[in-house]
């Protein structure tokens, strides 16, 4: 009897409680920003760059008369009807006749889509391009877009560029739909999560101009000026950079299981498909064409490069989520993500989705390689003690914060 | 009153307290906060003796009621996707208000509720593309889609599945009023183009800025192609595309390379529309290649999606260029006037008197391949008109029945 309250007293419970700590010490533990602060540093670079190439098209592609033109856009993001399947066995009204002419109206713009049979219509989404479209002022609005990008890029600022950025961004990406492709996918999740992280409190202009005023502070009240010490660990930052992996990890999953639905994948050939693309792939270069028709005169070759490339593809996507939390294994992952992503830029020709998915990788880096890494850019940063001193330089200095509490759990 | 709110709140908290004395994290000279917003809380604290947590909660219901203002005053003047922003931002703000005012225990349960709310709902965006179980796609219309296409999260990331396949391009024939001579006036736009050296270029010739740009212009046409299977009157449409070719002199594409069911492909609604947005904006953009023809104004345009086909290993042996025309098999899209509308030619819509929406099909040609070799033919004519337009001559590899061939 003992044994059996013991077991109800213990089994769930302690199972509970101990997934609550596991819980809270993979999204709450306090996490040092850097990595923060480097991925803004790349993704803005990459941001700035995919929107100073706007410029020439800005027209083309947002303008009234763009590609979706903003009659369509209008249209689809207040009236496209969205239907939902059955909730019975019943079979579905194929169509419904229009009652009035309002309705009749509606069917003839949507391919007979009664709008009784729609769950809802239309999508929320916010542009500025929807409302601006005077050619001077959207040129002007896009220039200071380009100015808050470059501001998020050295982190001026950030917590307010960082969400201006993402604004700006997104109004891109919903004004014209029809023109992206995974590039902007990708870069929106950044944008998204440096956003709810703090990733101006490293390797910013901010962090710069803080410790500035500090000083200016201190000297003005004759004290002591503090040393120059590492940004702090944030619980927010550990959030932003775990949400980003398991985001990472859902993309890297779907995409190596949605490959399983397609014959390609099973009988080694599919990497043929993305190899002589000649929208895509470097065509016209004499020894990439010279090279492919070298691997066509040996069949034996062919089916080696092609099986142990799609192999290599499905192994990388499929076995990254599960295997890239193993701290072994950790470094191994992460170089086949990056092998596979400086294949697609070099043959696929994406090299800005690739540079991409090179920042979204930073968030798997070990700390200890970042410490290493702040230690190498040294004085620049303002602070050249790794987490693993922390501790010891906290206690010497005496500092009693909730946050420096937390850095020295954290290092111990 | 205030005591007792500033004792419930510490009892009940354990955490921030209302004065600046009584804060737990409060900072010395010796910590320089991490950025100018934690330093500009920082100082107001010390200036105002109000906690760190109390001046965000300030802040944020500040903010909450200054967005909610701002949605009311664009409300007024139509600016509904602002509206939108600014009623999010209030909810958030609002939201973000309380929860700073949480103990830790509570901040992290919200937070956690979030998380999981967020994750389930890339879940629903993975798994709602087909083949897709019925839950998930009942879950992201009903819930998440809002959610989702708010933050553009709505990627199912199914790249190069089930297999990487040809790409898309978008071929468009403008036909400008004709000359008082009779002679026709043609313009073709082909999306992406290439210049003689294989480098991307625009329509007008220039070389593209850069590959991103090039990308966007592949992924415009993608957004033509969805749907496809083959439809049940498939024996009907053969009939009336082939008895409409023996006349036109333009047979159908090879059955040997593509049997039948293939060369017909049905876009979806989503993608018809798409199509004849694309077309209105090329009406509007391009104007004749002849600077003395510019003011013409557009009679019609015609568009075909083209799929540019892979070489096999075998062609490549052969010594085959993979922009060999024979590789491009551009579909039929339709005929439309300036305005996307499709000519009364090609498809008449309409609502019949019973209420019912109809879709009458009078091109026998619509979404049938035609051959490369009688793309000119099909797309100008064959008559004894004159023609003004900015195609080469027929290529080597055309067969009977060509006045001249796409550029390439």
């Amino acid at each position: 009897m003992s044994n059996i309250a013991s077991t109800l007293t213990f089994g769930p419970w302690t199972f509970f409680k101990s997934a609550v700590r596991g819980w809270n010490q993979f999204w709450f533990a306090p996490a040092d920003p850097t990595r923060l602060g480097i991925m803004r540093i790349c993704c803005g670079l990459v941001v700035l760059f995919i929107h100073v190439a706007y410029t020439q098209y800005l027209q083309e592609f947002m303008g009234k008369n763009a590609w979706a033109d903003l009659q369509s856009i209008n249209e689809y993001r207040l009236e496209q009807p969205w239907r939902l399947m059955p909730w019975d066995w019943k079979a579905d009204p194929q169509k419904l006749s229009a009652k009035d002419k309002k309705e009749a109206d509606y069917m003839l713009k949507w391919y007979g889509a009664n709008p009784r049979m729609a769950w809802d219509k239309g999508y929320p989404a916010w542009s500025i391009w929807f409302e601006v479209t005077d050619p001077t002022w959207m040129m002007i609005i896009h220039c200071s877009f380009l100015a808050i990008f470059f501001c998020f890029t050295i982190g001026f600022c950030t917590r307010v560029t960082s969400i201006l950025a993402w604004l700006a961004a997104i109004s891109y990406i919903q004004r014209s739909p029809t023109t992206i492709f995974g590039m902007d996918t990708m870069m929106n999740i950044l944008l998204i999560y440096l956003m709810i992280g703090p990733s101006g409190a490293a390797l910013s202009v901010d962090r710069l101009l803080s410790r500035w005023w500090t000083v200016r502070r201190a000297r003005l009240d004759h004290l002591e000026i503090p040393p120059a010490t590492v940004p702090e660990l944030q619980v927010s930052a550990n959030v932003a950079l775990r949400m980003l992996q398991i985001n990472f990890c859902f993309i890297y999953m779907a995409s190596g299981l949605s490959k399983l639905l397609g014959a390609p994948w099973w009988n080694g050939t599919a990497l043929w498909g993305t190899l002589s693309v000649y929208e895509y792939c470097p065509m016209q270069i004499g020894s990439y064409t010279a090279l492919l028709k070298f691997l066509c005169e040996h069949r034996w070759l062919w089916e080696t490069v092609m099986t142990g490339g799609v192999a290599f593809t499905l192994f990388t996507e499929i076995g990254f989520p599960f295997l890239v939390w193993n701290r072994k294994m950790r470094w191994f992952m992460i170089t086949l993500a990056v092998m596979l992503h400086t294949g697609i830029a070099l043959v696929m020709g994406l090299r800005t989705f690739s540079l991409l998915m090179y920042t979204m990788l930073i968030a798997f880096v070990p700390q200890d390689s970042v410490d290493r890494f702040r230690s190498w850019l040294g004085e620049w940063v303002g602070t050249i003690t790794p987490h693993s001193e922390m501790a010891d330089h906290i206690s010497s200095n005496g500092l009693k914060s909730m946050t420096v509490r937390n850095s020295a759990k954290v290092a111990s | 009153m205030a005591n007792k709110f500033l004792e419930f709140q510490k009892s009940r908290f354990g955490g921030p307290a209302m004065t600046k004395e009584e804060k737990p994290d409060a900072r010395s000279a010796a910590t320089a906060p991490n950025s100018i917003w934690a330093y500009i809380i920082t100082r107001l604290s010390d200036r105002t003796g109000l906690s760190i947590y109390w001046l965000h909660f300030i802040m944020l219901l500040a903010g909450s009621l200054i967005a909610f203002s701002a949605s009311e005053g664009l409300r007024k003047i139509g600016c509904d996707s602002a509206v939108l922003l600014f009623r999010v931002a209030t909810v958030l703000s609002a939201v973000g208000a309380l929860v700073v005012l949480l103990p830790s225990v509570g901040r992290r349960i919200v937070v956690s509720l979030f998380i999981l709310f967020h994750f389930v709902g890339i879940l629903t965006a993975v798994t709602s593309v087909s083949p897709s179980p019925w839950l998930s796609t009942q879950i992201w219309t009903t819930v998440y889609r809002p959610y989702l296409y708010f933050l553009w999260l709505n990627n199912a990331y199914h790249f190069y599945s089930p297999q990487p396949g040809p790409a898309n391009l978008l071929w468009f024939c403008i036909e400008y009023e004709s000359d008082s001579d009779g002679t026709r006036n043609f313009r073709w736009v082909l999306i992406p183009d290439w210049d003689d050296d294989g480098h991307p270029v625009n329509p007008d010739g220039s070389r593209v800025f850069s590959g991103t740009e090039y990308t966007r212009r592949l992924s415009l046409a993608e957004y033509t192609g969805s749907g496809g299977g083959v439809p049940w009157d498939l024996y009907q449409l053969i009939g009336k595309r082939m008895e409409k070719g023996q006349l036109d002199r333009i047979p159908l594409f090879d059955p040997r390379i593509l049997p039948y069911d293939q060369q017909y492909k049905l876009p979806d609604d989503r993608s018809k529309r798409w199509i004849q947005t694309y077309v209105r904006h090329v009406a509007a953009t391009f104007k004749h290649q002849n600077p003395a023809k510019e003011h013409l104004p557009v009679k019609t345009v015609k568009f075909y999606r083209v799929l540019h086909q892979i070489l096999d290993p075998g062609q490549i042996i052969q010594g085959m260029e993979p922009n060999d025309t024979r590789l491009y098999y551009p579909f039929y899209c339709g005929e439309f006037d300036k305005d996307g509308n499709y000519s009364d030619r090609c498809v008449r819509t309409g609502i019949n008197s019973e209420g019912y929406f109809q879709w009458e099909v009078r091109d026998p040609y619509l979404y049938w391949i035609i051959p490369t070799e009688y793309l000119i033919r099909h797309a100008q004519g064959a008559g004894p008109e004159k023609v003004d337009s900015n195609m080469r001559q027929m290529p080597d590899n055309a067969q009977e029945g060509n006045e001249s061939e796409v550029k390439r």
